[in-house]
């Protein structure tokens, strides 16, 4: 039992961690660039805010996964199942893919975001185009928190 | 216009010799004149040619510097005027065109033109200072014909002047007098016949 | 942390996104760079006030030129303020001081010359811009302080000239050894930075300057020894390369461009003239070579290449505006003008 449950909470944590590390450097990447936006021109504040927050969201999609890992074991309230090593291993892999995923779209995002306020800067009337740039990106992250969800669902414990 | 003078035989012989005198200066004149003309003409006619090529190379100069200046900040225009390195020597003489003085410069131009950098610099500049180089002595040399004219100029009028005096004026008036004087001696010596004329009849 | 966690994970030189916040300012600055239709406008203007105006609707030069006198010398330092401001804005950044690097050091050259060649003159030293630098210092080192503090390079720039000066006799002697040690920094530029775009950059650039100065030695018929004054050793133009530019015969000097490379900075099909109108279309041709190899980086999100782009574009862009505002006051040919302004980073 203690054995299962370490690998499922590995998986808990990796997919939080991981997911939020990606977001971190990619809002960073962002908001670097944003601020650079903003210290000559601060009537932007509003596009910036916006570009700076979307690599954000794998984070959240992140710490979904992880809370539905929590959920599924039971230990948010209710009654703890109980997990052996092989559904411990299985609850972790699910996790892989918004781990994964999250980590490097938030990256890669958080690069499309900056490239994106450089072209806001230069042409304000485009910030409805710029923003699909890196929201596309945003799609992949969504498809792994997906698939994490779907394979969680399909474990049977 | 007569002159004012007693008509005796004195003044006479004095008058023509002035009129004499009037003559050949007029004519000494007259060949002065016509010397100074020639001289003018002629240092005229070149003094266009060389004012023309001076025209066109400083427009040439002008054009290249209007280039130049187009690339050149204002730190740049110091950096390259700041340090001149040629020196404009001119040496002035004298020299007589038909009796008349005028100056005479010699021009040299020493050192080298170019003290700005080959890199940061536009290479019409080089045309600039390389025109003007050339064109500056030939600028001096342009004043110096300029100023010959001008004394020659003064010179042809101040002759002219003097031949119309003794030509309308001197000339005409010696030999009215002359001839006032001629008439009056006359008038005297018939008068004085006339007079001994009348002593003798009255003596018969 | 972060930083190592993620450098494998990214594509390139790791500190390229710290360039983020530069790039972002860089951005904002772009909007207020000429584009080709803007140039043809000015230079369609038909009198200074015309051009004025339009420059009065571009951002940030607008107000940079507002409450300018409209003649040649306010603009020009109205002009040459603004790119310095923009300079030192960029130098303030912790990596950004390595970018505009190449332009602190032209400006710093040119005013060490300045102060040299016053100092020669006899002519009073006069006011210096405050800097980074303390001028003050240098003046004193100059006018014959040994003991005062100096930065090395500025001692060796000042020594080396001074001394060659008395070897020459000749003024340009002094102009031809800062130039040469300006492009020795310009090496070690392409040899410190990361980015392969700038490093092949300063290269050409140094050897563009230095094929400059090998056909203006030509045109000012200096003498061979004379001419050493200025080379360096480089990768791109060889000594021997570099004398027999100078003393070849015009009609070897294509083949000798082609040698090296470089033929196609030669206008008119490579048929070279000792003729000072040749040489400035070269040098608006190499202008443009230069511009032209920054253009292909200019949209990088990140990395040095855009924030130094931007820089050589805005010096162009001066370039530009003196040509156009200059040329219209003095009331100049439009097809002249036409002939000497540099192309335009963006298209």
């Amino acid at each position: 039992m203690v054995d299962g449950l370490v690998f499922s909470l590995l998986g808990s944590a990796l997919a939080v961690g991981l997911a939020g590390i990606g977001s971190a450097v990619g809002v960073g990447i962002a908001g670097e660039t944003g601020a650079g936006v903003m210290t000559e021109d601060p009537n932007k504040f509003g596009q910036v805010i916006l570009l700076q927050a979307l690599p954000g969201t794998q984070g959240i999609y992140g710490l979904l996964a992880g809370f539905w890992v929590l959920i599924k074991l039971g230990l948010l309230g209710g009654t703890p199942v109980e997990v052996n090593v092989a559904q411990g291993m299985q609850i972790m892999v699910s996790c892989l893919p918004i781990a994964i995923v999250g980590l490097l779209s938030g990256i890669y995002q958080g690069k499309t975001s900056a490239a994106c306020l450089g072209l806001i800067a230069r042409r304000p009337g485009e910030t409805g185009r710029a923003i699909i740039l890196p929201a596309i990106v945003e799609t992949y992250a969504v498809l792994a928190l997906l698939a994490t969800i779907l394979l969680l669902n399909s474990i049977q414990v | 216009m007569r002159l004012n003078v007693n008509p005796n035989r004195m003044e006479l012989m004095k008058l023509k010799g002035r009129l004499a005198m009037a003559k050949r200066g007029h004519k000494l004149l007259k060949d002065k004149l016509e010397a100074l003309i020639q001289d003018f003409v002629r240092i005229v006619r070149e003094n266009k040619d060389l004012r023309r090529e001076i025209e066109a190379e400083i427009i040439k100069a002008f054009q290249a510097q209007n280039k130049a200046s187009l690339m050149l900040s204002e730190k740049d225009k110091e950096l390259i005027t700041v340090f001149p390195q040629q020196k404009l020597v001119v040496e002035v003489g004298t020299r007589h065109i038909t009796g008349v003085q005028v100056p005479e410069f010699e021009v040299r131009i020493e050192g080298d033109p170019y003290t700005y950098s080959l890199i940061n610099t536009p290479s019409e500049i080089d045309q600039a200072f390389g025109s003007f180089f050339q064109v500056l002595p030939r600028i001096i040399q342009l004043a110096e014909a300029e100023k010959t004219i001008e004394l020659l100029a003064v010179e042809i009028e101040k002759t002219r002047r003097r031949v119309n005096a003794l030509e309308y004026i001197l000339i005409p008036s010696l030999e009215e007098t002359i001839k006032y004087i001629n008439l009056k001696l006359d008038e005297l010596a018939r008068s004085s016949i006339v007079g001994i004329m009348r002593i003798k009849g009255s003596l018969k | 942390m972060i930083d190592s966690a993620v450098t494998p994970l990214q594509t390139g030189a790791s500190k390229n996104t710290e360039y983020g916040y530069l790039i972002g300012r860089v951005r904002v600055w772009e909007s207020g760079l000429l584009n080709p239709r803007l140039l043809d406008q000015l230079l369609r203007a038909d009198n200074a006030d015309q051009a004025g105006r339009i420059v009065s609707e571009i951002p940030q030069l607008g107000e940079v030129l507002q409450n300018v006198a409209q003649n040649p010398p306010s603009i020009d330092q109205a002009l040459m303020n603004h790119f310095w401001s923009l300079t030192e804005e960029i130098s303030g950044h912790r990596l950004g001081a390595k970018v505009a690097e190449f332009f602190t050091l032209l400006f710093h050259f040119s005013q060490l010359k300045l102060l040299l060649k016053r100092h020669l003159a006899q002519k009073p030293l006069g006011s210096i811009p405050e800097g980074v630098l303390d001028w003050n210092r240098i003046s004193r080192y100059i006018s014959g302080e040994k003991e005062e503090y100096v930065p090395d390079l500025f001692r060796q720039a000042i020594d080396q000239a001074k001394l060659q000066y008395e070897k020459w006799n000749n003024i340009q002697a002094i102009e031809l050894v800062i130039d040469r040690l300006f492009l020795s920094r310009v090496l070690k530029l392409s040899r410190e930075t990361e980015s392969s775009l700038l490093k092949n950059w300063f290269i050409v650039y140094v050897a563009f300057a230095l094929l400059r100065g090998a056909f203006r030695i030509r045109l000012q018929q200096r003498s061979l020894d004379f001419s050493q004054l200025i080379y360096l050793a480089n990768p791109m133009v060889r000594e021997d390369d570099f004398k027999e530019l100078i003393s070849a015969p015009a009609d070897k000097v294509v083949e000798k461009m082609a040698d090296i490379g470089l033929s196609s900075v030669l206008p008119d099909q490579g048929v070279f003239q000792d003729d000072p109108y040749y040489l400035a279309t070269m040098e608006k041709i190499m202008d443009n070579y230069l511009l032209s190899m920054l253009r292909p980086y200019q949209l990088n999100a990140f990395g040095p290449e855009p924030v130094f782009g931007f820089l050589f574009a805005k010096n162009i862009d001066i370039k530009n505006l003196r040509i156009v505002l200059h040329g219209k006051y003095f009331e100049m040919d439009e097809r002249d003008l036409r002939d000497k302004v540099r192309e335009c980073y963006y298209e």
